[in-house]
């Protein structure tokens, strides 16, 4: 569920306590004679799997060699789908589109949580857990209200150009959901406000837990602020930052509800994201297959986006 | 910790700044519902005279008594039907060896990078064949489909920390079954884990919108919150921006008192869940 | 080639693990009710627009048959052309429902055998004597549904929708008087940027809305049944011609002056209609489906003109009949429902049609004033001069997308006139070619 950007994502559960880790070796997993009863305890959680993801997927295959459009029948064309969605203009528009996206949902918030957060390393914070929470609110909307809100905000009389014309900057003020050059980056940073919140808590967890000896013996060193930063604070973050990463470019490429909501993908193609195209071609062009031929690329998108963060991470890891 | 009084200030000034942008695009709505309706408003117009006519407009015209209540049963629903699955296959993982053991686990993982964009169009026309589009079993069903995968793995971690423990161990050498194990041993220490495994799915229902938005396209009394909001901006858009807004603030507001409540919960579900395994 | 066997095993599994479920909250009302009986209940999916017709309607069809009654659905013009055939095509469609007409959705629907063929009702009640054979063509398909314009009569719909040109009052007594020729038109357009004004209310985040305006400059520079041909696909129809040059570089001029409103593709439709209300632009080129909004918002301050003819010789512009009321496959008692569609398109209807803000397309007796007469008017002056061009968007599959997205293109500079034409064309040739 593409959701306040946390997804569905492999959030790693949580360690309700230590003693476990000195009672037995580390992830030996369980021991004995096998038991059969686990096939009981696993059915309904399978069962429900495998009817409402796996067999779907299945089904999304098999329609994307189909050509349909939802009401006669089905027309067999091989490979015509994927093709479409490397050839048409307005597919790739919005296959590029996520990958733009990407830069505002992932990259941006984490630089800038980044920042705030090396900044937080060396200061005793006043209200932290107040920060935290006020700043994870946006996080917790639902998107639909999120595009409500942003709608007005970029209104061609909304807030923003209200303030742009209030401190002489009416050159600037436009309908920036309307305009080619700016409707993007306006969606894009709406993705930036929302995601922030989630890198930013994940951030400044990761950071409560560096041992302030490390700060300490870097300061005997003479780090200053940015040296500080990336020798210590950046390290420790490798972690969150990895995490962080997988949950943004999920959002990014899955968005829908704040398209949907704000633009349709106008204007012209110039919002048109893939989980919108999906929803088109089930609902407006009525080409079926081309919907979920379009869909199994997301997919194998996402699987190679994360499959390459972790490896890095793991690449990463390995070196250091 | 050595520091600066500057720098202590500097930091300060810019977390509280992000608050403000944080909190800005939703205060600004707030602004703009307490305003009477029809009033043109722009800008950063502060209503001169607070108005609640907003709220009962979008409530009378927007169905949202009915889109409510459609959200909160389908978000129990779909939070007590995962977690209690999740508990079971992720006590399974965590406590037992059984032939295929990894091999199911890996494809249950594989889940956590589906992404149901890509599903929404074959669950449509199979659920129209089924003569379920429109009921709220069209969101129900999958939506637990999709939790299990993600709960499981939580459920399962949570687990493995106390499966080891000595508790567990003297329950074992006791002869109890694993269904005693589960219940008098390992579910009532697991309760913070649940708690926050509950609050995200929770999350995860209530804001749905592209399932619902395919899958129950006509029938008023099934549409959930978020979809009803969206067909009211579409429908009544007649210039009426600050009606608009008193209908996101509806949707929104059982959400935020959740938050509230649970607020720590979600917070230590997020970033729990991030540290290093 | 289907997918059925492999959905009904899904379904099986489906039905029983919801049944494995704890039966629990859900039970309660979802789904739908109207199996809860009582005598009839006619089930109506409609666009918004008709919500006051319908009201109307149903009023005066319950007196009349006192065992009916009706569960109505509206949804807003984009929603509804996105769901309609998925709803049609389910278990539980309704009764009686809009399509649109062309491909998209009539075509759609008459290729699915969703919708009931109309002839016998039309001769029954003499719809095509009330409404003139070719006005009708518009709900026409050949029995396969890949003819458009042709064939069957499919649907129907009383009102007329056309599009014309608003102003206010006020702002055009400051520049000059009406305009008798398009020429004039654009001249005014000129005086009232030069006075500092807007000189056209458009929004065109939707995409559609300024096909209306453009549709209007169409019909001013190329004769109307050039252009209905190209809808209807006319073998070798184009739009790549001289005269739609001209018009579309006359567009292109409008945009270029700054005629529109900045930021017109930002601006949703209902938000112009609002800003027009409010003062804002002098014109207002759209739909007379806003009549009702206009006289309440604006009074006597707001008119309405046809376009004043241009080089085409005629008062043309886009117009049609309203969406299409169709009979579904599955609807319980047809006859019933035509019953009602009749009611609707009745010349005792026809003369209440202005009390909801409607113009009838059926010659009416009822004394209309203020704003709807002129609306009125300037209909009547496009049939007299057989000047309905029908909408673009008809033409195929696939044209509303494209010209959402090119109409945006052209407004925001991204393309010129030359390229929107030889665009849609290529849309064209690829359906028709």
């Amino acid at each position: 569920m593409e959701q306040s950007g946390l997804g569905q994502r492999p959030l790693r559960p949580p360690q309700l306590s230590r003693p476990s880790r000195s009672a037995r070796p580390v992830r030996r997993g369980p021991s004995g004679r096998a038991q059969p009863v686990a096939y009981l305890y696993l059915l309904p959680a399978f069962s429900f799997f495998a009817v409402f993801a796996v067999a779907p997927l299945v089904h999304a295959f098999k329609l994307s060699f189909y050509e349909w459009n939802g009401i006669t029948d089905q027309v067999w064309v091989g490979l015509d789908n994927y093709v479409t969605v490397f050839t048409d203009p307005k597919v790739r528009a919005a296959l590029w589109n996520s990958v733009i996206l990407i830069i505002f949902y992932a990259v941006l918030p984490i630089c800038v949580a980044l920042a705030i957060v090396g900044l937080m390393a060396r200061v005793r914070i006043r209200g932290r857990t107040a920060f935290r929470a006020v700043l994870f609110v946006p996080t917790i909307l639902p998107l639909t209200v999120v595009a409500v809100a942003w709608r007005w905000v970029y209104a061609p009389d909304g807030p923003l150009n209200f303030g742009l014309d209030l401190i002489g900057l009416d050159f600037v003020s436009r309908a920036w959901l309307g305009d080619f050059t700016f409707a993007l980056p306006s969606l894009g940073m709406v993705g930036t406000w929302v995601t922030f919140g989630l890198v930013f808590v994940l951030f400044a967890a990761g950071v409560q837990k560096i041992p302030s000896e490390r700060y300490e013996s870097a300061r005997i060193d003479g780090a200053n602020m940015v040296r500080e930063f990336f020798a210590v604070t950046l390290p420790a973050l490798r972690g969150e930052i990895t995490v962080a990463l997988i949950l943004t470019v999920t959002a990014a490429l899955r968005n829908f509800d704040l398209v949907f909501v704000m633009t349709r993908g106008g204007p012209g193609t110039n919002t048109e994201v893939p989980s919108m195209f999906i929803y088109r071609s089930v609902f407006q062009i009525r080409s079926i297959g081309l919907g979920a031929a379009i869909g199994v690329i997301l997919m194998l998108e996402l699987l190679a986006v994360n499959l390459a963060v972790l490896w890095y991470r793991r690449r990463g890891d390995l070196s250091a | 910790m050595i520091e600066s009084r500057h720098e202590r200030r500097f930091v300060h000034l810019v977390l509280l700044g992000a608050s403000v942008i944080a909190l800005y695009p939703f205060v600004s709505i707030l602004l703009l519902a307490l305003n009477p309706p029809g009033k043109r408003v722009s800008g950063f117009t502060i209503p001169s005279e607070i108005s609640f006519e907003n709220f009962t407009l979008a409530w009378q015209r927007g169905n949202f008594a009915q889109a409510l209540f459609s959200s909160a049963v389908v978000a129990i629903t779909v939070v007590t039907a995962s977690v209690a699955f999740s508990i079971l296959a992720g006590y399974a993982f965590a406590t037992m060896r059984f032939p295929l053991r990894n091999t199911l686990f890996v494809i249950l993982l594989a889940g956590l990078m589906l992404p149901y964009e890509a599903l929404i169009v074959p669950l449509y026309f199979d659920f129209r064949s089924l003569g379920l589009l429109d009921s709220r079993w069209a969101v129900i069903l999958p939506q637990i489909g999709f939790s299990v995968s993600f709960g499981t793995f939580w459920m399962r971690t949570a687990f493995w920390a106390q499966s080891g423990s000595a508790l567990v161990e003297a329950a074992q050498l006791d002869g109890a079954n694993t269904w005693d194990i589960l219940r008098r041993v390992l579910l009532p220490v697991s309760g913070p884990a649940i708690m926050s495994l509950s609050a995200l799915l929770f999350l995860f229902a209530w804001n749905d919108f592209l399932l619902a938005l395919v899958l129950l396209p006509q029938n008023e009394a099934a549409q959930t919150a978020p979809l009803a909001l969206s067909f009211f901006a579409g429908l009544r858009r007649g210039g009426e921006p600050s009606t608009i807004a008193a209908a996101a603030l509806l949707v929104a507001f059982p959400v935020l008192v959740v938050y509230v409540i649970m607020q720590r919960r979600f917070i230590q579900g997020i970033t729990t869940g991030a540290t290093k395994g | 080639m289907r997918i059925l066997s492999h959905s009904r095993t899904l379904g099986i599994l489906g039905v029983i693990l919801a049944f494995m479920l704890v039966s629990a909250a859900c039970s309660g009302d979802s789904g739908d009710d109207d199996a809860m009986a009582g005598p009839v209940v006619l089930d109506v999916l409609a666009e918004a627009g008709d919500e006051a017709t319908l009201e109307l309607a149903t009023a005066q069809f319950t007196e009349m048959y006192p065992h009916v009654s009706f569960n109505i659905t509206l949804r807003a013009f984009d929603d509804y052309m996105q769901i309609a055939p998925g709803i049609l095509s389910s278990d539980d469609p309704p009764d009686i429902a809009h399509g649109n007409q062309g491909y998209t959705i009539d075509g759609l629907l008459v290729q699915g055998g969703l919708i009931l063929p109309l002839d016998d009702y039309a001769a029954q009640y003499g719809w095509v004597e009330a409404f003139g054979d070719g006005t009708l063509d518009q709900y026409r398909f050949t029995e396969d549904g890949t003819d458009f314009g042709n064939g069957i009569l499919w649907g129907i719909n009383g009102v007329a929708e056309f599009v014309g040109v608003y102003y206010n009052k006020e702002k055009l007594a400051a520049l000059g008087g009406l305009p008798s020729t398009f020429e004039e038109f654009d001249a005014l357009l000129a005086a009232a940027k030069a006075a500092g004004e807007v000189p056209i209310q458009l929004g065109n985040a939707e995409g559609w809305p300024a096909l209306h305006v453009y549709g209007m400059v169409e019909a001013a520079y190329r004769p109307a049944a050039e252009i209905r041909d190209w809808v209807f696909g006319e073998p070798g129809a184009t739009v790549v011609t001289d005269t739609e040059r001209q018009a579309a570089a006359k567009f292109e001029e409008w945009r270029d002056n700054g005629y529109f409103p900045e930021g017109v593709n930002g601006i949703a439709y209902d938000d112009s209609v609002a800003n027009f209300i409010a003062g804002e632009g002098v014109f207002m080129i759209a739909g007379n489906w806003n009549t009702a909004t206009l006289d309440e918002g604006m009074g006597a301050n707001a008119g309405y003109f046809a376009m004043p003819v241009g080089p085409s010789g005629i008062v043309g512009g886009t117009a049609a009949l309203a969406l299409p009321w169709h009979i579904t496959t599955s609807a319980e008692d047809p006859d019933l429902a035509a019953e009602f569609i009749n009611l609707l398109v009745s010349e005792e209807f026809a003369d209440e049609l202005a009390s909801v803000g409607r113009v009838a397309a059926r010659s009416s007796d009822t004394e209309i004033e203020g704003l709807l007469a002129e609306v009125t008017a300037g209909a009547a002056a496009v049939i007299a001069d057989e000047g309905v061009t029908l909408y673009a968007d008809w033409a195929t599959p696939t044209m509303f997308d494209t010209l959402t997205s090119k109409t945006q293109e052209l407004l925001g500079g991204q393309i010129d006139g030359e390229q929107f034409l030889s665009d849609v064309q290529a849309d064209w040739d690829a359906a028709n070619g």
